[in-house]
């Protein structure tokens, strides 16, 4: 299945296309931690994940079509 | 005294005498300094009844025991007062050079009452002060002003000012410091104009004393230390691109990005009015509030035809009110709108809710082209400009939104229409899919703020960890925590950005481990963690019984009708609306308070209220 993918600012420093916003093949029913394993996203980097704007877990399983969010928190406002 | 300074100034304006007077030592502890000094003066001798324009309402400007040391972000203080457009009370904090130079020049704080028959400045000059005429700087704009007084005063003074805003009495003016640093919310500087004060300028001298340099200085390079590498690791994204890098793609991510007077929670622009926009088209360099390691501040430079300026802006919450909420996507014309709210001393915030709400009144038919004076598109960047300027100046229509959202909407017989929690327009969070950040709208007690306790950090950001923001039930829990530990916050001078992330215990409940550490080593006072919580949920009752006595309560703790009866229609929140009255008989229950949110003499004595 094909799932869209954005790491969100300076993240995007561990896309394995270069590019912030891409589309990865994955197989079916992954969860985000199959996704980090595959785009060799380091565990010690802090980040929030959201898929389809819902705050996700490393279990969460993925769809076809979903949009995959990472960022890292920082405060502010 | 150490951190304290141990000195406060009291100017009657109507006398034209000014006394110093020694701090309430005790009350300084039990109160940290700050917004806890701020509400102990104003309970003590203010009016929480009177006419907030009239010469009986106090105003405090009172800074922490950490403001003006080199302890990260010490550089804030706190405008108290009775606010003109909520009749609430204000608690406008600001950052910049001001604070730390007020401090320096000795004092804890001032206690300005009265109105003066012509306008003045306050000049404080290392610690001798007095009042000067001010008919010269009347009219000016907030640079013109600063510039003016520095050259009138000493060229190494700080200014803290209104703008025409404040001299017409908008609702929503603000106290601006140097230049860009706004003391923004709920009319502070029309209390000033209302006093015929124009300015305070000070300069002061040398270093606030520390009780402990050596432990100081530990704490300071540990917490420095792992500051810098964690930024090392990644860098700030606050730093990079402000507080509109920050939020404005989270919002619009969760579904909780206010667009269209709150009318939808996600904003098709959204992409032009993000911080690395910003960052692309016209940042010129950052900027830092006193000892801040952050630089969150924006300078920005628009050279397009018709918005063509130069200043600080736009921050996130300008972005989302004079933006989304009006569906301008022109960052061009959102900064430059950001520019003449600075210049001519205006809450961008408050602002842009109150032409949203204007903007709606107009679409649905209720305010006529007519009655406005001219057509009302949403969206219209140009428009916009012009709407700020009128409202700075009263002019035209403008008179009518130099009265706020509340009083628009009543006006044209729909106050629905307002987004507003205690008359004050709401910041840059749909709560209807944050649920905490409702509560503590409601709650807050100055009315519709992030400040006194942000809880998108945990619901949206998942700092210190992430919450379930849909959920409801325990939430009210967890807003007392964070209320609390919020006044300990503002109370010790602190800028709540750095602080939640650097100086608070990681958990959930927010304890303030890293301010304790500091505090000691500035006062002394040795206090404990324990103290410090109770000195925060102090000051949030003592807040609490001057909104009684100024004839608030249940009923005044409630969101707009929108947000608890019309979900979202579209986006990661749809559906959704917040659970306000379920939380509220929660939360008073966690206060210790009556079903009708008042403190219980039991709850009083407990802080040593009564």
């Amino acid at each position: 299945m094909t799932v869209k993918v954005q790491l969100f600012g300076y993240l995007a420093k561990y896309s394995p296309t270069q590019m912030e916003t891409f589309q990865l093949e994955i197989g079916p029913e992954a969860t985000i931690a199959e996704l980090l394993q595959k785009i060799e996203f380091p565990p010690e980097v802090e980040k929030m994940v959201l898929v389809n704007g819902t705050q996700a877990q490393a279990s969460t399983r993925l769809a076809e079509g979903d949009e995959v969010f990472l960022f890292a928190p920082a405060a502010g406002g | 005294m150490h951190g304290w300074r141990g000195k406060i100034l009291r100017v009657d304006l109507t006398k034209g005498e000014i006394k110093e007077e020694k701090l309430d030592a005790p009350a300084a502890r039990n109160y940290i300094g700050g917004r806890g000094l701020g509400i102990y003066y104003l309970n003590r001798e203010g009016d929480a009844k009177c006419d907030p324009l009239s010469p009986e309402n106090m105003l405090v400007m009172a800074t922490g025991p950490l403001t003006g040391t080199p302890a990260p972000t010490g550089a804030r203080y706190m405008v108290m007062t009775k606010g003109p457009l909520t009749g609430a009370l204000t608690c406008s904090n600001s950052g910049g050079q001001f604070p730390q130079e007020l401090k320096r020049a000795g004092l804890d704080a001032l206690i300005i009452t009265g109105r003066a028959a012509e306008p003045v400045y306050l000049w404080i000059d290392k610690g001798q002060a007095k009042l000067r005429p001010a008919g010269q700087l009347w009219g000016k704009t907030v640079p013109e002003t600063t510039d003016l007084l520095r050259g009138e005063t000493d060229p190494k003074a700080k200014v803290a000012c209104i703008g025409p805003a404040g001299e017409k009495l908008v609702l929503f003016a603000a106290i601006m410091n140097d230049k860009y640093r706004a003391a923004g919310r709920s009319g502070v500087g029309a209390v000033m104009g209302a006093k015929n004060l124009k300015a305070v300028a000070v300069r002061g001298e040398g270093a606030v004393p520390l009780a402990d340099k050596k432990l100081f200085r530990e704490v300071q390079n540990r917490v420095l230390t792992k500051f810098r590498n964690a930024a090392r690791a990644v860098p700030s994204a606050l730093s990079q691109h402000g507080t509109i890098g920050v939020m404005t793609p989270l919002v619009q991510k969760y579904g909780v990005f206010p667009t269209k007077n709150w009318q939808r929670g996600t904003f098709d622009g959204w992409e032009a009015i993000t911080g690395q926009t910003l960052t692309q088209k016209y940042l010129q360099k950052t900027s830092a509030c006193f000892a801040c390691p952050v630089s969150c501040g924006r300078v920005t430079k628009v050279e397009e035809p018709g918005f063509e300026g130069e200043g600080e802006g736009p921050e996130y919450e300008t972005a989302f009110a004079l933006g989304a909420l009006c569906l301008v996507d022109n960052l061009a014309a959102i900064t430059k709108a950001n520019y003449l709210c600075n210049d001519l001393g205006l809450d961008t915030m408050s602002m842009g809710g109150t032409i949203a709400c204007a903007l709606e009144l107009y679409e649905r038919g209720y305010l006529t082209e007519k009655q406005a004076g001219r057509p009302l598109a949403w969206g219209d960047g140009r428009s916009l400009v012009e709407l700020v300027r009128m409202t700075g100046y009263r002019e035209g229509f403008g008179d009518e939104l130099a009265e706020g959202s509340y009083r628009l909407a009543v006006r044209y017989g729909h106050p629905e229409l307002a987004m507003v929690a205690k008359r004050l327009e709401l910041p840059g969070y749909d709560p209807r899919g944050l649920q905490a950040q409702g509560l503590n709208y409601a709650t807050s007690p100055i009315g519709g703020s992030h400040c006194r306790a942000h809880m998108a950090y945990c619901e949206m950001v998942g700092i210190p960890k992430p919450i379930d923001p849909h959920e409801w039930k325990g939430k009210a829990r967890l807003v007392k925590l964070w209320q609390d530990v919020f006044s300990v916050i503002d109370s010790a001078g602190l800028c709540i950005f750095f602080t939640v992330r650097n100086l608070l215990r990681p958990e959930l409940e927010i304890l303030p481990d890293g301010i304790l550490e500091y505090l000691n080593a500035v006062t002394g006072a040795e206090y404990t963690v324990e103290e410090l919580v109770k000195a925060g949920e102090r000051i949030w009752n003592a807040e609490r019984m001057f909104l009684v006595q100024a004839g608030f309560s249940r009923q005044d703790d409630t969101l707009p009708r929108r947000l608890t009866h019309e979900p979202l229609a579209s986006g990661p929140a749809e559906g959704r609306v917040v659970h306000l009255a379920e939380m509220l008989e929660e939360y008073y229950q966690e206060r210790g308070w009556t079903r009708e949110g008042v403190p219980t003499p039991a709850k009083l004595k407990e802080l040593g209220l009564k």
